[in-house]
């Protein structure tokens, strides 16, 4: 087992697969138990009852019992359904001063869960999205469909000007035949109330939304210095500002947004992570594992 | 304070102090463009644009500049004249000793040596002149002391002042403030006589000069010499005649007769040469310099019109030659005599300009002035000697520069920008940007 997965060294490989299962068994060694829980008639364990959860899981008896609302949770049974939706805008392509770009770390992400869940007999599938979607791979179990995915995940270029990630959502949305799980990984520079209102639509469909805000800590920090002419990586529109100035109200900024998109989440019950590139992969990952098992979402 | 330069003209480098300021203004005039992934938490700063002219770490520049302006005076060579600097070095007294070795002072040795240990008890880094002539010595002495730089000069001449050693012109050509010293040596040369010069007779007694120096009076006599010594002559027998014509001719010219020390060998066309070997004796070497300069000689061998190849060996050395290089008189030493090689018959002017010109050579001229008795008066010498002065600061030349304080000074303020501009933000920046 490698002790810790840097991403920079796995983004070195050219094996997606290899470095899934690498990732993965580093990953969940530990975890007895699936991390994704499927709806089916075996029970698991109980929950509390949110807003949104279906009556019919509701344990009335116990609700007689303790006068406490809790939801039955089953362990899986039958197949899960997840669906990737990665976002390959051109702001995607930026590497920090660690020299992994955003979407590389995606893709090894993205290539670990597919595996892991690939491994369980989930279905798995693949949106790759920036102003349009440019690739989709309905969701499939078989080993042999998690790699073609992780083909499909390999040739996933940062291109384009500007994105389109609420109807990427919308897309994944209809897509996914039943209930099932959306995993995002996007840095979320799009338009907000339209990704947040695809996203609550995605939620009352009945599928589980997981989401990955990749950063690179040069994001968070604003590291320009000097006089400086910034110039997007999408828009291609450029500012010239003054590094240290700026700073601050970049900063303020930035941690509004990010407040904003933790709370957002938080309130509709959508699983956020907010991962950036110097992060080890498994740590990551195991963060995100672990909260599933411990049975802290749906 | 008095700041002087040794190299002024370096001065001009102040200019490229300017440097750093064009640097920062050229650079500053374009901000670097970054790709980032957005601009929307980005505001524009007019400032940026705007502020392309002031500087964005002054201390940073004004080091810079500091920099470049130490160099500049440093390569200038300052010499920093402070107060306590100036005051030593009017202390100090640089001290030249010009001896006088010529043959009038050769009999009062012991109290030359006597003067000039005291001289160096006196001064013991003085420089000391050794010379036949205190005329060129004090020269020589003056311009030593020039370069010595700052503090004051004085010249001591020993001597015994014979008349015309040292004249006004001399001492007033000195440097003002130089001083001047004189310690007069009794030689005892005055009373003696000594022989003028023995002329040269082919055959007969010569006639010799015979000087009597006698206090203030001068007696000169022309006696009967001594048989002078005759040069041997190695040619064919049947020119004897021919011989016996040019040393009489020779005779009749003038010439000095041969130092009874010292021996000469003409040998002519046709004669058997003897053994000869290189002239190594010193009075040889210096008989066959002096013969080589003698004008009338190279004139005789100019119209000599024969241009044969006497073949030579290598040890002979040539005193006139042909155009084609065949020398026409050469020297060698045989045994203890100077052989000369004359490529003529006797009968010719080149076989008589060479004896002639040997004859010179082998037996120099007198040095009359060593005996001369007069001496510069103690009254003339007290006029002359004057005492050291300061010299002015403008003189102040070959004085150590004091630019290695101002080069220390710029490496000094280089490791501290280095060390500033390595603290700073913006240059991590800019490593970054660049690696």
């Amino acid at each position: 087992m490698i002790a810790t997965l840097d991403p920079l060294v796995l983004s070195a490989i050219a094996d997606l697969e290899l470095v899934a299962r690498v990732t993965v068994d580093g990953t969940i060694a530990g975890l007895h138990r699936s991390p994704f829980h499927g709806y089916s008639a075996e029970f698991s364990q109980y929950r509390p009852y949110r807003a949104g959860d279906d009556l019919k899981y509701v344990d009335w008896k116990l609700f007689a019992r303790t006068d406490r609302v809790y939801t039955k949770q089953f362990r899986e049974t039958t197949n899960l359904l997840a669906l990737v939706a990665l976002d390959a805008s051109a702001s995607m392509g930026y590497a920090g001063t660690n020299g992994i770009a955003k979407i590389d770390y995606c893709r090894l992400l993205a290539a670990a869960l597919s595996h892991l869940l690939g491994a369980q007999g989930d279905g798995i599938g693949l949106v790759v999205f920036d102003s349009a979607i440019r690739q989709f791979i309905a969701s499939r179990t078989g080993r042999s469909h998690v790699r073609s995915l992780l083909v499909a995940l390999s040739r996933a270029e940062a291109s384009g000007r500007g994105t389109a990630t609420a109807s990427a959502l919308k897309r994944a949305s209809e897509l996914l035949k039943r209930r099932g799980l959306i995993i995002l990984f996007s840095d979320l520079y799009d338009e907000e109330t339209a990704m947040e209102a695809e996203l609550r639509r995605a939620l009352r469909m009945g599928h589980e939304v997981a989401l990955f805000h990749i950063l690179t800590p040069e994001e968070v920090t604003f590291g320009l210095t000097g006089d400086v002419e910034v110039e997007d990586l999408e828009s291609g529109e450029r500012v010239l500002t003054r590094g240290a100035d700026a700073r601050a109200a970049y900063g303020e900024r930035f941690s509004a947004f990010l407040e904003g998109w933790r709370t957002r989440c938080a309130s509709y019950g959508i699983d956020y992570t907010r991962v950036l590139t110097d992060t080890p992969l498994d740590e990551a990952l195991r963060g995100f594992l672990l909260r599933r098992a411990a049975g802290l979402l749906r | 304070m008095n700041i002087q330069w040794i190299n002024p003209a370096a001065l001009a480098g102040l200019i490229a102090a300017l440097g750093p300021v064009v640097v920062h203004l050229l650079r500053r005039q374009r901000a670097v463009r970054v790709r980032f992934p957005t601009v929307r938490f980005l505001t524009p700063s007019r400032a940026a644009a705007s502020r392309v002219r002031a500087p964005s770490d002054p201390l940073l520049l004004i080091l810079r500049v500091a920099i470049v302006a130490a160099a500049a005076l440093a390569a200038a060579q300052p010499v920093v004249i402070t107060g306590w600097r100036r005051a030593a070095l009017e202390r100090t007294v640089h001290r030249a000793v010009v001896v006088d070795t010529s043959e009038s002072v050769a009999s009062g040795e012991s109290r030359v040596a006597e003067a000039l240990n005291a001289e160096r008890l006196r001064s013991p880094g003085a420089r000391e002149f050794r010379t036949a002539n205190p005329r060129d010595g004090v020269k020589q002495a003056a311009a030593a002391l020039k370069a010595m730089g700052g503090g004051r000069a004085e010249i001591v001449v020993i001597s015994d002042f014979q008349k015309g050693a040292l004249g006004s012109s001399d001492v007033t050509a000195l440097p003002e403030g130089v001083g001047l010293r004189f310690t007069a040596i009794d030689s005892g040369t005055a009373g003696h006589s000594f022989t003028g010069w023995r002329r040269f007779a082919a055959g007969d007694p010569g006639l010799e000069q015979r000087i009597t120096l006698d206090g203030p009076h001068t007696r000169v006599s022309l006696m009967t010499g001594q048989q002078s010594r005759m040069p041997a002559i190695l040619a064919r027998p049947e020119d004897g005649e021919d011989i016996e014509r040019m040393l009489r001719a020779v005779a009749a010219a003038g010439a000095p007769a041969l130092p009874s020390d010292r021996g000469l060998t003409l040998i002519f066309p046709g004669s058997t040469v003897p053994a000869v070997d290189a002239p190594l004796a010193p009075w040889m070497i210096e008989a066959l310099t002096r013969a080589r300069t003698d004008e009338r000689l190279r004139a005789a061998a100019a119209a000599h019109a024969t241009d044969e190849d006497p073949h030579l060996a290598a040890v002979w050395r040539p005193v006139v030659s042909t155009i084609s290089g065949h020398p026409l008189v050469a020297v060698a030493a045989a045994q203890k005599d100077l052989a000369v090689s004359v490529s003529a018959a006797p009968a010719t002017l080149l076989a008589a300009s060479a004896l002639r010109s040997m004859l010179h050579a082998v037996a120099p001229a007198e040095p009359w002035a060593e005996h001369e008795v007069e001496r510069i008066g103690a009254a003339q010498l007290s006029a002359w000697t004057r005492e050291p002065r300061p010299q002015p600061a403008e003189r102040w030349t070959g004085m150590p520069s004091d630019g290695r304080w101002f080069w220390a000074l710029a490496l000094l303020m280089l490791a501290g920008e280095t060390v500033l501009r390595k603290t700073r933000p913006d240059t991590r920046e800019e490593h970054r940007r660049a690696a």
